[in-house]
């Protein structure tokens, strides 16, 4: 290539012969350019020496640079490191103070409130000294409260002095409130009206204080109230029943005349009510006293109007006192509690229970006589019918039977009971109704065995009677009347068919003679008393079958045996 | 060195019935919360809050008190030491609003008409349907008692940073509270029985504790 590129250059150069004459002159410009090549080619190298040489010094000194920066990355790593743990150390220091900012400011309030405290402490002192009961008892409740926030502190001298301090100021003030309660009845007219609001607002302090000095406040009123009464009016023994009215009387008088000085209390204390309860229960004593020592022939009349006069007073004092509006405000009984707890029915009334056995043989005799006369009615009754039908006399009698069972179930609603004994009936009727019903079923059952043909008379019996012996049979063949010998012939077939029979009832008659010594033992007094009602109803019940069984003979004896004729067509 | 001013500290004494919200504005303006759950105040209550105002810094104290009627004959201590007195009523409860006069006659007893600053806040404005109290009517008793006048509701923070602003921008300047500030940077809290005891009228020990001076 350098070879061809040259020639050409000759070539191009000295195109002709002619020109060969400039030659020497080219030839010199040529060197002079070698030469100029030649200074350019050392200048070159000679400051690509120089530049390799700065180039290494350059080097070192970027190296030395690089280490130079590299050392203040490290200061300021250290720094910064130096102003994270300042900053630590800061917010440590914040964080302390924010605590003890807290800390201070829970000790300022509890400073405050200690304050409040010593200054409502000396406020009361001076309130209790003067009585001024009503600021009190606000006071008080301002304190027991900040004495709560203090709880914790009860071991510290200063809250100890205090409460020390406030203790005797309660009791001095119970002291003080006692003394004027018991300063009440003492004074004229205006000082007891002055006294009475006093009192009023001395129950604000009772209520803030302990709650067993309002019960003792409450059991000292009603011991004095329950005293003053004995002495004025419990003197002479009481022995008869027109005296009760009379001691109803003065209740009555004491309560209208201490009812406005009962107004001292709250309501929700029910004081009216507790010292009722206690009078109630001293008249009891009093009201027993008199019916136990009653005569025997007392006036039956006398005792029930005794017995509704109590009973009225009873309501009139529930009406004041019981379970109606004044009570309705009360927080802790409920509903259900203020009828069961707020109550006076029976509180004096039921002592008459044990009392009222003249009363109750007083019906009886009653009874007897309404039932002796019905059946009277009844016999002659029959005894006309028999004359105009004989030959449907037995079912007639079975209708008759019905017919006096319904009029036996009306007896008990045919007197006219007094109010008072209403309850008494009701629950004696009950009885006396299971009584008639079971011993007319008994009455219906023989009937329709006497009515029944020879035939089957005898599972008729056995079917209605599984229980009964050979002799109550052999009766009810003579009502039927069956002759001697036909009675015979029927009694042997029944024999030879119930002797197993028999044995059966005997053993399952053991259970039922076990059982009625324990229930007699065991009778308590209220049953008891239930007892002598239904023994009263037994009797009466047992009258009304024997009337009926009597109401047979005398057919019997009247139509010269129609039973025979009715029979054996 | 140029010298530091002292930071100017100001009582702020919050006053009213019961269960109008007292506790709940001092609640929000101090932690932004608000507690559903009422609590009545034991006697009474302290805070303190720093408040960063363009021109200056002040510290508040925040006395909260009872509104039960119990405490009532307790509180007159407090309102004697406190520069600002916040009256504060429910909306929804006319009473608690015709017994700020009680209140405001209290402050005015206490301090007299003129050194104090009264605040009359009606609160609870987001009952909105149980409403007894018209604005015009709050406005009009601010007018009446020559005091400031503002709506809240702690319960849906709306106006308690503006009424704080309020008090902190009615509050006198560094200048003019320095020479009081430097005379009651320690307050006496005596514990002891004065000797006066039997005199029912005096109210015993100091009022409110000492401030931080941090």
């Amino acid at each position: 290539m350098d070879k061809s590129s040259g020639l050409d250059f000759i070539n191009q150069m000295f195109p002709v012969e002619a020109s060969l004459s400039c030659v020497e002159s080219f030839m010199q410009k040529i060197c002079d350019e070698i030469r100029r090549v030649d200074a350019t080619i050392l200048a070159v190298v000679s400051q690509q020496g120089n530049s390799g040489t700065r180039a290494k010094e350059n080097l070192n000194d970027a190296i030395c640079a690089a280490e130079e920066l590299s050392h203040k990355i490290q200061e300021i790593k250290s720094k910064a490191e130096q102003t994270e743990a300042m900053v630590q150390d800061i917010c440590s220091d914040i964080k302390k103070l924010d605590f003890a900012k807290k800390n201070i400011t829970t000790a300022v309030t509890a400073l405050s409130r200690l304050t409040m405290l010593v200054s409502a402490v000396q406020q009361l002192q001076v309130m209790t000294s003067k009585r001024q009961y009503k600021e009190a008892a606000t006071q008080l409740e301002a304190i027991n409260e900040l004495c709560n926030h203090f709880k914790a502190y009860m071991d510290l001298p200063k809250i100890m002095e205090l409460r020390e301090k406030l203790k005797n100021i309660k009791q001095i003030l119970k002291f003080h409130v006692f003394s004027d309660f018991s300063s009440l009845g003492t004074g004229t007219e205006t000082e007891e009206l002055f006294l009475l609001k006093k009192l009023s607002d001395s129950c604000l302090v009772v209520d803030a204080l302990e709650p067993s000095v309002r019960e003792e406040l409450i059991n000292n009123f009603c011991s004095r109230e329950l005293t003053s009464y004995e002495q004025i009016y419990v003197g002479a023994e009481l022995k008869t029943l027109d005296e009760i009215e009379l001691i109803y009387n003065q209740l009555s008088c004491l309560i209208r005349k201490n009812q406005g000085k009962w107004t001292i209390f709250p309501a929700s204390w029910h004081v009216p009510y507790r010292l009722c309860i206690q009078l109630s229960r001293k008249t009891r004593v009093q009201v027993e006293s008199i019916l136990v020592n009653l005569k025997e022939k007392s006036d039956v009349e006398k005792l029930l109007l005794e017995l509704k006069r109590t009973l009225e007073f009873e309501r009139e004092l529930e009406m004041k006192f019981g379970g109606g509006g004044s009570i309705g405000d009360d927080i802790i009984g409920g509903g259900g509690n203020n009828s069961q707890k707020f109550n006076f029915r029976g509180m004096i009334s039921s002592c008459f229970e044990p009392h009222l056995t003249i009363y109750i043989e007083k019906e009886e005799m009653e009874l007897m006589q309404l039932l002796e006369k019905v059946v009277q009615e009844e016999t002659w009754d029959i005894e006309e019918e028999l004359g105009c039908h004989s030959e449907n006399s037995v079912y007639l009698m079975l209708l008759d039977a019905h017919d006096m069972k319904m009029i036996l179930l009306k007896v008990p609603s045919l007197a006219r009971q007094p109010e008072a004994s209403a309850l008494l009936v009701k629950t004696a009727t009950a009885s006396y109704v299971k009584l008639v019903n079971h011993q007319m079923k008994r009455a219906e059952a023989v009937l329709k065995v006497i009515a029944s043909p020879i035939v089957t008379v005898i599972d008729t019996y056995r079917a209605l009677f599984p229980e009964e012996t050979p002799m109550e049979f052999q009766r009810i063949l003579v009502l039927k009347g069956l002759t001697k010998a036909e009675q015979q012939s029927i009694l042997d077939d029944f024999n030879n068919h119930s002797s197993r029979i028999t044995q059966l009832s005997v053993a399952a008659k053991t259970p039922e003679a076990h059982a009625l010594p324990l229930a007699l033992t065991n009778v308590a007094p209220a049953v008891r008393f239930k007892a002598n009602s239904e023994e009263v109803l037994t009797r009466a019940a047992s009258a009304a079958t024997t009337s009926f069984m009597k109401l047979y003979a005398l057919t019997g004896a009247a139509k010269d045996r129609p039973f025979r004729k009715l029979f054996n067509p | 060195m140029a010298s530091v001013s002292p930071l100017a500290k100001f009582k702020l004494v919050f006053l009213g019935d019961q269960s109008v919200g007292k506790t709940s504005i001092i609640t929000r303006f101090m932690y932004d919360k608000f507690d559903t759950t009422y609590q009545p105040t034991i006697g009474i209550d302290f805070l303190s809050k720093t408040m960063y105002l363009e021109d200056r810094t002040v510290r508040l104290q925040l006395w909260d008190t009872a509104g039960q009627e119990r405490f009532r004959s307790l509180i007159p201590s407090y309102i004697r030491d406190s520069s600002v007195a916040i009256v504060v009523y429910d909306v929804s409860n006319r009473q608690t609003f015709l017994n700020t006069s009680k209140w405001i006659e209290d402050v005015h007893r206490e301090r007299g008409q003129s050194n104090v600053i009264i605040v009359l806040v009606g609160n609870k404005t987001d009952l909105v349907e149980k409403r007894q109290v018209s604005i015009s009517e709050g406005e009009d008793k601010g007018k009446e008692y020559g005091v400031m006048f503002i709506e809240t509701s702690a319960k849906e923070n709306f106006n308690i940073k503006a009424l704080f602003r309020k008090i902190a921008a009615a509050l006198p300047g560094v200048d003019s509270y320095s020479l009081a500030t430097k005379s009651d940077d320690m307050v006496d809290v005596n514990l002891k029985t004065t000797s006066n005891s039997s005199q029912g009228e005096q109210q015993g020990g100091a009022g409110g504790g000492g401030g931080c001076s941090c």
